[in-house]
């Protein structure tokens, strides 16, 4: 696929985006066909490396990226720019070819040149903050691969071995802490980490994803952040500290997100808390739980694209995702309005959509282990899901205020996209025996207990009931054109200036220094013109006496020293 | 799912007049039946499931199981030993969720919860559109 992709450049413009579409489509083929348990070693500088090895974990990661990058390309179709294209492919083939790695360094390829090949989606945008965000993306991605390379070197010292596994060596349902890590994999799991988007290392993802072009962005929400998931859920699996790194995941996105104008960011951060979920099922790390995660993710990666592409149809028609700058759309872009419900009904989770017999694996997981307090936070996020992507996204584009936009409604090609991301929704929520029979462990769980449905009826139904009660009361915080911080401020602008600042103080202190270097030269030199010019007294003329009298003390200390 | 199927009809009827627009109290009322619809529900499921539990020896039960007090928990505990591959049939086992309504409640109180955090956030954090542009 990525070498495929070398080749869309000569396809000329108008072909590239249906080139990019073949491939992928060819790329799914031979991944389907390929047989399961297919591996290929390479002797590399008398290195085995096991470049592909395809199991459950690879193939369900492969199938839906296959998936994600074919609607991608379906939704790019109309866009001209071959780079953007070939960026995307790239991107979509070494996220594939990653989780279908078998050793480290492979990985660690796969895992650079997505993120070389994903900062394009976000320049092509062309604006100076796309740029400057794009910077940061590349530097923060390229810093991840390097700490997995060198986690991945320590961790071959040690060990001798370079296949990518299980670094605590649990079974499913075992746990482990993390003070079991060596050196080498805690640095891997770091990196895992930024690329995860954990609390304090997320805030790349907010900050770029909205900075994204229309359809990069749908890209971008499918790949990165599954692919750092992917690689926990094999690496990690079973962390007693991945479940409270998750906790905290699924929790603040929600806060930020009800405050956030920009609608793509919302959906960032709502990315950010689906992530959560998936880290929790990691940590709790029971066959049910990575079922749960494997799912979610299969789910989210088609639900996110889904919003994001519904977003990205409205950047394309009306210039801006802004809550503010938006509203009524719903009498325009009628389907892309319907689209994008079913998408926000698919990631909170309403029965017969895909995201309630995902996420409900997750969450009965925690129960099953009796872990109250994340099953209670975990349900404290559903609800916060329904808030910000099952709610605010939808109302605050399509309904709320009208805005007096009326555009068109977005093109064939994006309407197919959404149309087939939706019919996904739809199908796994109502048919999920497929999805279930490829999860990475057999599973005879059913998430349609009338029980069940009741109850994330009631929880998803009151929490609506939550919004409109407040949007009576004039208590939902009203929409504002403002920058929230977050993390991002401490790289742009609290080191930048503490930098500043820094330089300040040494600046001051340097100055301060030198003027009193110079203030105690002067005194020094005004001391000696004092004392040793002629008028001063060690330059006046002496009497012989006193010199004679001076020259005895002296002798007389001297041999009284000798004697001591 | 109700008000899912209000909203997105409305979507595609009000292409030009704007049907949600008029009816905002329709679409309000609806949700407001379904919150009430689904609080029966729970009402009217929570004994048959009871029955259901006694009758055969592990059917899918579930977090509103009426036969689940303190006392059965232990025993439930037992039980997911002994059928460690239907255990997974089971949604999650806490006391709390017995409590009739108990998620209806919990998912209001955590939503509002929610969005005054997010208000007090906004003391906090709220800068200019193009704070780092300048």
């Amino acid at each position: 696929m990525i070498l495929g992709a070398l080749l869309l450049p000569f396809l000329g413009q108008r072909l590239s985006a249906w080139g990019a579409l073949v491939l992928s489509s060819l790329s799914l083929v031979a991944f389907w066909t390929t047989p399961d348990f297919y591996a290929v070693t390479l002797n590399l500088f008398g290195q085995d490396l096991n470049i592909v090895r395809i199991d459950r974990w690879s193939w369900i990661f492969g199938l839906v990226f296959h998936l994600a990058a074919i609607t991608a390309s379906i939704y790019a179709l109309h866009v001209k720019d071959t780079k953007q294209h070939v960026a995307g492919m790239i991107y979509a083939g070494s996220a594939i070819a990653a989780c279908c790695a078998g050793d480290l360094i492979t990985l660690f390829v796969c895992w650079e040149l997505t993120a070389v090949s994903s900062v394009f989606l976000i320049w092509a945008n062309g604006t100076e903050s796309a740029y400057r965000s794009g910077m940061r993306y590349l530097i923060i991605q390229v810093t991840s691969g390097v700490l997995l390379l060198s986690g991945a070197i320590i961790h071959y010292q040690q060990t001798g071995s370079l296949v990518f596994e299980n670094f605590l060596e649990l079974e499913p349902g075992q746990r482990g802490a993390i003070g079991n890590l060596e050196f080498g994999p805690l640095l891997i799991l770091i990196a895992f980490g930024i690329k995860g988007a954990f609390p304090l290392l997320h805030n790349w993802l907010q900050d770029s994803y909205p900075n994204g072009t229309a359809t990069g962005t749908v890209f971008l929400s499918a790949f990165t952040t599954k692919l750092a998931i992917y690689s926990l859920a094999r690496g990690f699996a079973g962390l007693e500290e991945l479940i409270w790194i998750g906790c905290a995941m699924t929790l603040f996105p929600i806060v930020f997100a009800v405050i956030e104008n920009d609608l793509r960011r919302v959906l960032a951060y709502s990315l950010n808390n689906q992530l959560g979920f998936m880290v929790v099922g990691i940590g709790i790390g029971t066959e049910l739980a990575l079922n749960g995660t494997a799912a979610h993710a299969f789910c989210h990666i088609i639900y996110k694209s889904l919003l994001f592409m519904s977003m990205g149809a409205v950047l394309h028609r009306v210039g801006t995702t802004k809550a503010t700058e938006l509203g009524g759309l719903h009498k325009s872009m009628p389907f892309t309005t319907v689209f994008c419900m079913i998408g926000g009904g698919a990631i909170a989770g309403f029965p017969l959509l895909s995201g309630f017999v995902s996420k409900s694996m997750i969450i009965s997981a925690a129960g099953h282990e009796q872990m109250f307090s994340v099953w209670i936070i975990l349900l404290i996020a559903s609800a916060g899901v329904m808030e910000h992507s099952g709610i605010k996204i939808p109302f605050f584009a399509f309904f709320a205020h009208d805005s007096g936009k009326r555009v068109k409604e977005a093109p064939w090609n994006m309407l197919t996209a959404m149309a087939i991301a939706s019919f996904c929704c739809i199908a796994i929520g109502v048919y999920y025996q497929p999805l279930y029979d490829m999860l990475p462990f057999e599973t005879h769980y059913e998430p349609y207990t009338a029980a069940h449905v009741i109850m994330q009826f009631q929880l998803l139904l009151f929490a609506a009931l939550a919004f409109v009660f407040l949007m009576k009361a004039n208590l939902y915080p009203a929409e504002i054109r403002s920058t929230n911080l977050d993390t991002d401020w401490i790289y742009r602008r609290l080191l930048p200036r503490l930098i500043g600042h820094i330089g300040k103080i040494v600046q001051l202190i340097d100055s301060l220094f030198r003027l009193a270097c110079l203030a105690m030269i002067k005194r020094f030199l005004n001391w000696l013109a004092n004392s040793c010019g002629g008028r001063g007294w060690l330059g006046s003329t002496w009497s012989t006496s006193s010199m004679a009298f001076w020259a005895a003390v002296l002798l007389g200390v001297f041999l009284i020293l000798y004697y001591l | 799912m109700k008000t899912e199927d209000d909203n997105s009809n409305n979507g595609d009827s009000s292409s030009d007049a704007s049907w949600p627009e008029r009816n905002v109290n329709v679409v309000i009322a609806g949700l407001v039946i379904a919150c009430i619809a689904s609080l029966i529900a729970q009402f009217w499921w929570a004994p048959l499931f009871a029955e259901k539990h006694t009758e055969a020896t592990h059917v899918e039960t579930s977090h509103d199981d009426g036969s689940h007090d303190e006392t059965a928990h232990d025993e439930h505990a037992h039980d997911k030993d002994s059928h460690d591959s239907t255990a997974h049939l089971h949604p999650a086992e806490f006391v709390i969720e017995e409590v009739f309504g108990f998620e209806a409640m919990f998912g209001f109180a955590a939503f509002v919860g929610v969005v005054f955090l997010g208000t007090g956030l906004r003391l906090i954090i709220m800068r200019d559109e193009d704070y780092y542009d300048s």
